[in-house]
């Protein structure tokens, strides 16, 4: 290992000295129109050199306890400041995926109907690395399968502007705008004013395929002037699709209607801030989809979501096209299902064949991913935003953990504005089960659930407080019974450290980069 | 911590002010933080709502108004203009007002957007606001100019996320001097405002402040201080008896630690900390 860490390191300096050593290069980064200025030997140096350096760099990355699924990129960025539209030129017009919640899920959904339907592994960011260096990144290191192989790309809602233009994408799935890390972007209609920018830009042909059920998608879409494919709801006669997605309780940042901007309504089914809307100021309401999904009743006992999605034939009707069951929980898996097959169809895929694609796909990193741990299991969710939590809360309630490990942290990639955690449910996942709180703010999850969920007070459920995210993950497990369950719900960087904590003690797969 | 509140005839009027336009970044924390601490003393709370269309203004010991969006408070504007001067007049008359961020903003003289269009205030805070294009991002430790607070700890913490620069009146002081953070307008190192009319006590209290977190929850100096003006509004005695409030300061003090003297990259010289803070961002998680 040592000799292999010199040499590493060694290159890795080699690269950082070179990303380093150029003003223009920087500019052109930004600027690819800038290029031709820097062209010539020198480039094509930099362009064998990036490439050669990222392996290294990768290495270098991983060895030091981090992911590696960004870093690489930036330092390739850095060297060849034109090597993003140079790899997009290898590949086919990706698919990207767009939105709050449910990217890097329907990311894994779509790729895997590729990978069934066309015979060929797409290039796809599985980690869940979006920005612009992660991209970069996926392009760079992701086995080349073919020529021009497809890819399945989710990209970050703001790094989505710089992305546009180079990727040239042939679909852009458009998942929702439901709250999320507003330090990062300012405010909800910040992204959506961006965005509207950002679609006037794509290629003419770019197909979107957008969820209907959410006004703020609906207001960005519907003027772009691109070709449209909806997904939504398709509620059945007894009414709710969404089982125990809904809470009755207020909605949490109800948006504004496309047309006139008084705050929509929703008359039927809801999750969170989707559903079927309607405005009460101007009448306007929710589109048909094209693709329409609704859950199907299963055996209540096992842990597997049965869907039944639809088609439009013509007219406003939806007919029923099959059946898929996906190890997913909770109502989110229903979009991101219905997502899927809507981008397949843009993608000329025939919904049966979708469908049965999709059929028992498996969950993405930190999506309710199961992983044994000797004869105890460890569920790993993603906690974002409130809407996650209540994605966490729904799947706590069908599978009675013995133990919670809830993570917060404040780092970039958490989002550095913590405050959401008062607008989620977590009274609700805490409930009667033991907790540990872990990562570097994990003192304000234990003020935030001294004060509950209402106004009512209330006992404190049995807390331990540990920052240290793996000693907390090691007293937690110790909690757990045999046979038992024990339930993560965290912010990234905590998701990604406790994954690699279990990889390390070779209890987890590693993941796919 | 008991949960069994002692016997108390103390009841205190609370209305939160339009929580369907203005209650993102999790400020419904700062009625949890105050219904709570209020309760475990025995004191009974109401709270009142006061929706966008409700027609008057409900009578209240405290006002609390949270933060939004900027398209949010054209509407509230809105609301404002009909009903400020009644809260104007009720917090004149002795009640206590917390407004945070997008609140702050709207309950002063005047506010600017970025595009120039402005918005009249009904002036219950004295302040002014004018949009600008650079928001203020990041979290906040502050120092209290107001030694009334609290056991002893003068340090105020929270997160603050706006793109208005606010300037006091003459007749309004600062809540507090910023140590880390921008605080209200991101030059002059003050942090929200502060009003004590002086009708004995904390009667009359008057804070705006652009911390998020929420920001009661973990000061809970500053809870217990507008719990004391709610009080005093009531003719009530404002003796409050101490909590166990060792989760709040840990919080707290973990926050003031972590983020009054800066990141360690921050105390680098500038040539250095160009190149190992994008790499920091960046070689996450």
């Amino acid at each position: 290992m040592t000799p292999t860490f010199a040499g590493a390191t060694g290159a890795g300096y080699a690269a950082l000295h070179l990303a380093f050593s150029r003003r223009r290069y920087t500019s052109a980064m930004t600027d690819p129109r800038r290029l031709s200025a820097v062209r010539g030997r020198e480039h094509r140096a930099r362009r064998l050199a990036a490439r050669a350096l990222a392996p290294a760099v990768s290495r270098v990355s991983r060895l030091t306890g981090h992911a590696g699924t960004s870093f690489p990129g930036y330092v390739a960025e850095r060297v060849d400041p034109g090597i993003l539209a140079d790899l997009a030129d290898g590949i086919q017009r990706p698919i990207v995926v767009l939105g709050t919640n449910g990217k890097t899920t329907t990311t894994r959904l779509i790729a895997a109907m590729l990978e069934h339907s066309l015979g060929v592994r797409p290039i796809s960011n599985r980690s869940g690395a979006n920005l612009r260096q992660g991209i970069v990144t996926t392009l760079l290191s992701d086995a080349r399968p073919s020529e021009r192989p497809p890819a399945v790309l989710e990209v970050d809602e703001v790094a989505f502007s710089e992305l546009a233009l180079v990727l040239r994408p042939a679909i852009v799935v458009v998942m929702n705008l439901l709250r999320d890390q507003l330090d990062r972007y300012g405010e909800i209609d910040a992204v959506i004013a961006r965005w509207r920018h950002d679609f006037s830009q794509l290629p003419t042909d770019t197909i979107l395929v957008a969820c209907a059920d959410d006004a703020r998608v609906e207001s960005v879409i519907r003027d772009a002037g691109r070709p449209v494919v909806r997904f939504g709801l398709w509620p059945s006669a007894a009414g709710d699709p969404l089982r125990g997605g809904t809470d009755g309780g207020p909605i949490p940042d109800a948006p504004s209607c496309p047309t006139c901007g008084s705050l929509v309504a929703f008359d039927g089914a809801r999750w969170m801030g989707l559903g079927e809307w309607a405005c009460p100021g101007c009448g306007d309401s929710r589109a048909m989809p094209d693709v329409g999904v609704r859950i199907a009743d299963g055996d209540p006992g096992d842990d597997l979501v049965h869907l039944e999605l639809a088609m439009r034939r013509s007219g406003d009707g939806l007919t029923g096209i099959g059946r898929v069951t996906v190890p997913l929980i909770g109502s989110a898996a229903a979009y991101d299902v219905a997502a899927a097959v809507a981008a397949g169809l843009a993608f000329g895929v025939p919904p049966r064949d979708a469908v049965t694609a999709l059929d028992g796909t498996g969950p993405a990193f930190g999506r309710l991913e199961e992983i044994a741990v000797g004869d105890r299991t460890v569920l790993l969710t993603l906690a974002k935003n409130p809407t996650s939590v209540a994605h966490a809360v729904e799947a706590a309630a069908r599978r009675h953990p013995d133990h919670v490990l809830l993570g917060l942290a404040d780092r970039a990639a958490d989002g550095r504005d913590t405050s959401w955690i008062w607008d989620a449910r977590l009274d609700a996942l805490a409930g009667s089960v033991p907790l540990t709180l872990t990562g570097v703010s994990a003192d304000d999850l234990a003020v935030r659930l001294k004060y509950g969920g209402g106004p009512a007070v209330r006992s404190p459920v049995p807390m331990t407080v540990d920052r240290h995210v793996d000693s907390a993950l090691s007293t937690a497990l110790e909690r757990v019974p045999p046979d038992g369950t024990l339930m993560v719900v965290a912010t990234y960087t905590i998701l990604w450290r406790l994954r690699r904590a279990l990889e390390r003690r070779r209890l987890a797969p590693s993941l796919p980069r | 911590m008991t949960d069994a509140p002692a016997v108390d005839d103390r009841s205190i009027r609370i209305v939160h002010l339009l929580p369907d336009l203005l209650s993102v970044y999790g400020d419904t924390g700062n009625i949890r933080a105050l219904v709570v601490r209020a309760r475990r003393r025995g004191i009974r709370v109401s709270i009142t709502q006061l929706l966008a269309d409700d027609p008057g203004l409900p009578r209240g010991d405290l006002y609390v108004i949270g933060g939004g969006q900027d398209r949010d408070q054209v509407a509230v504007e809105g609301v404002l203009g009909r009903l400020g001067d009644e809260l104007g007049r009720a917090v004149a008359d002795g009640a206590a007002i917390l407004a945070v961020c997008g609140g702050y903003q709207s309950l002063g003289t005047e506010y600017r957007t970025a595009e120039g269009r402005v918005l009249r205030g009904p002036g219950v805070l004295d302040v002014r606001t004018v949009g600008s294009g650079e928001r203020l991002v990041g979290p906040v430790v502050a120092r209290l100019t107001d030694t009334r607070f609290g056991p002893g700890r003068l340090t105020l913490v929270g997160f603050e996320n706006h793109s208005g620069r606010s300037e006091l009146g003459s007749d309004a002081a600062p809540l507090a001097t910023v140590e880390r953070g921008g605080g209200n307008n991101g030059r002059d190192a003050t942090e929200g405002l502060l009003a004590v009319p002086g009708m004995g006590g904390m009667r009359g209290l008057r804070i705006g402040t652009y911390l998020h977190g929420p920001v009661l929850p973990r000061n809970p100096h500053l809870a217990d201080g507008l719990l004391a003006a709610a009080l005093s509004n009531r003719g009530q005695t404002t003796d409050l008896e101490p909590l166990d409030d060792t989760v709040e300061w840990r919080a707290h003090d973990r926050f003031v630690e972590r983020w009054r003297t800066g990141d360690w990259s921050d105390r680098l010289p500038r040539g250095l900390r160009k190149v190992v803070e994008p790499v920091r961002r960046l070689v996450g998680p």
